[in-house]
């Protein structure tokens, strides 16, 4: 059992999405970064700054837990599971999106600027996530 | 009990290092041992080689069975493992402890069936003189059990529930001794003896030699018991959880731990036949709070105490209610 | 009203047996954030928890005693104070049979200092042996730590509430030395 292979560590998916990632922050404004986590927590890539103080990992294992809160608390409310979920805060959104295909569960954590408003947020993430599940499907 | 300890046959360094975990261990025993260089004259020899000398106690820790013509019979063989460890030292200690109080306690000539220590204590100082290969029979009324050393573990053969035969142990009170070579195979229920022991401590009569004892100090566990391997209950968990925060009187303790004055005493002696390190000191007056420092700093949160004590009532008595 | 504080703490590495507690002790089905694990190389195991587990024991006067896992893994080391803060007590549970446990008990202990000062923790050894108890309470010994060691199985309700038993205690004497 202990040769179960982790598909994520592949580095040529790893690659792919990395490159969907830097055109979905390209393509739309108002994104700071994007990270992208397996839903246990591990970082997979993401667009964060080097100049910025921010540790990838430590956000991927935070995005991972926040999305495993918002999965209990929608299933607790009888809502069944959760799709994604929204930090506001007084310098800009966090939206997590969780991405499931058959063989992976991802989480993708974007940050958006001030001026960024909720609509936007979530419809920018939105056609993000789509492509990392096109990329996902790619690879199965 | 001033004890002295020395060392037999052992390089420099690896004295050095028995001198180091002797001092390690200087509050943690009953009695007050001193490190006192190589030789072998002493309570209490560690031997890397074979060797006589006038000493009570001796640890062989070369690493073959001593042939037993080379054996002294006066002295008292025990096995721990080499290297030497802390909890192994302590092991020795309290056990040579035991061997030394039990010379000096005893006269030679008395028999071993003496009525007039409590039959845990009996039992616990017969049993510290086993040694390799050799078996106890103890006889109480009708009741019968063995002990033998096995891989340096005293262990106990009986054919009846250990707290039925500490029970019976202590109401027989006069319990004989008798070195067997062989033993029935009837004596199915295997126990450590520290187990018994224990069992046996709380279900002992105290006595006023037995306050006076623990009476005018402060005592402080130094470590846990291993719980779980022993019979607990409620007061006992709050005694352990006091005593291993502060040094405390056995007034203090009873009243803190919602217990008896003879309920700390047992429990004190319990810990320390099953050799859970305390420390004792002399208490200023009787009477007089207890002065040593508290260990609970940082407390990670403070409620309001009756409605806090409140709740763990009610949850005690679920967590009760669950199990019956 | 200052609020009674009735939260305890399950704390551990990763396959150490800490949702199972929960769920063995809680009255209704526990609720958990298990996903899958993508990292069997370190542990195989299916899932793993990534926020926190949580039960509860419903009292006779209709408080809960609310029962919180952290996850295990440390990476998570972030979300753990998060999970912890107002906890009164803690059962760090280990399991023997990993690789390098003592260690990790020891990187708990670390990261729990004040459950650790006030004495509100108790060791849980999973599948572990009477022989591996007394080495660990050693091995605290020689750290100069003095707490609780009980070999429990997580499955066994009767051994957790032992646990429980020793934190209750610790908690009375607490509030009563404190008064």
């Amino acid at each position: 059992m202990n040769n179960v292979a982790t598909p994520l560590i592949s580095n040529t998916l790893r690659a792919a999405c990395l490159e969907r990632i830097k055109e979905a922050q390209s393509g739309s404004g108002g994104i700071e970064f994007l990270l992208l986590a397996t839903s246990d927590g591990y970082s997979i890539c993401h667009t964060i700054p080097a100049s910025q103080d921010i540790q990838p990992s430590r956000l991927a294992a935070m995005a991972a837990s926040f999305s495993g809160i918002s999965d209990g608390l929608a299933a607790n409310a009888n809502k069944q599971s959760a799709n994604g979920s929204i930090i506001e805060t007084g310098h800009g959104l966090l939206v997590c999106r969780q991405i499931k295909s058959s063989r992976h569960e991802l989480v993708l954590l974007a940050a958006y600027d001030k001026s960024t408003n909720h609509g936007l947020a979530l419809w920018s993430l939105n056609n993000a996530a789509k492509q990392i599940a096109n990329v996902l499907e790619h690879y199965n | 009990m001033n004890l002295s300890v020395k060392t037999f046959g052992f390089t420099p360094y690896e004295v050095e290092l028995i001198k180091e975990q002797i001092r390690v261990t200087s509050n943690k025993t009953t009695g007050q041992w001193s490190f006192e260089g190589e030789g072998t004259d002493a309570d209490l020899v560690l031997a890397r080689v074979p060797c006589q000398g006038q000493h009570k106690v001796q640890v062989p820790l070369y690493g073959f069975p001593l042939p037993a013509d080379r054996r002294q019979q006066d002295v008292v063989y025990l096995k721990s493992e080499w290297p030497l460890r802390i909890f192994g030292l302590l092991e020795i200690f309290r056990q040579a402890e035991s061997v030394c109080t039990a010379r000096t306690s005893l006269p030679a000539s008395k028999p071993a069936e003496s009525a007039e220590l409590p039959a845990t204590i009996q039992l616990a100082q017969q049993a510290a003189r086993i040694k390799d290969g050799q078996s106890l029979s103890v006889e109480a009324a009708d009741n019968r059990c063995y002990v033998r050393l096995f891989d340096g573990q005293r262990l106990v053969l009986s054919n009846l529930p250990i707290e039925t035969l500490a029970s019976r142990l202590v109401a027989a009170n006069s319990l004989r001794f008798e070195s067997v070579k062989h033993i029935d195979s009837q004596y199915r229920t295997v126990t450590p003896l520290k187990s018994l022991l224990w069992s046996m401590q709380l279900q002992q009569p105290v006595s006023a030699n037995d306050i006076d004892n623990w009476n005018n100090k402060t005592h402080r566990l130094l470590a846990w018991p291993a719980l779980g391997q022993y019979k607990t209950s409620s007061f006992m968990f709050r005694l352990c959880t006091l005593l291993t925060k502060q040094s405390t009187s056995i007034q203090n303790a009873a009243r803190l731990a919602n217990t008896s004055e003879d309920n700390v005493v047992r429990f004190l002696t319990a810990c320390q036949l099953v050799g859970t390190p305390i420390s004792s000191t002399e208490s200023p007056a009787r009477g007089l709070p207890d002065l040593a420092p508290k260990m609970t700093v940082n407390r990670p949160v403070t409620p309001p105490a009756e409605q806090q004590l409140s709740l763990l009532q009610s949850l005690r008595n679920k967590l009760r209610k669950a199990l019956s | 009203m200052t609020p009674v504080h009735n939260k305890i703490l399950f704390i551990g590495p990763m396959g150490a047996g800490k949702t199972t507690a929960i769920q063995t002790l809680s009255d209704d089905m526990a609720a958990n954030t298990e996903v899958r694990n993508s990292n069997r190389d370190m542990y195989d195991k299916a899932t793993t928890t990534v926020a926190m587990d949580y039960g509860a024991i419903q009292l006779d006067d209709e408080q809960l005693v609310h029962l919180y896992g952290i996850p295990g893994q440390k990476h998570f080391e972030a979300v753990w104070p998060v999970i912890a803060k107002g906890a009164i007590g803690a059962i760090l549970l280990v399991n023997a049979s990993q690789p390098d446990w003592q260690n990790d008990m020891l990187y708990f202990l670390n990261a729990f200092p004040q459950l650790v000062t006030s004495g509100s923790l108790v060791v849980a050894i999973n599948r572990g042996s009477d022989q591996q108890q007394l080495q660990i309470l050693e091995l605290l010994s020689q750290q100069n730590l003095c707490l609780p060691v009980l070999l429990t199985d997580p499955r066994d309700r009767g051994q957790l509430v032992m646990t429980l038993e020793i934190l209750i205690a610790n908690l009375e004497i607490e509030t009563l030395i404190h008064e």
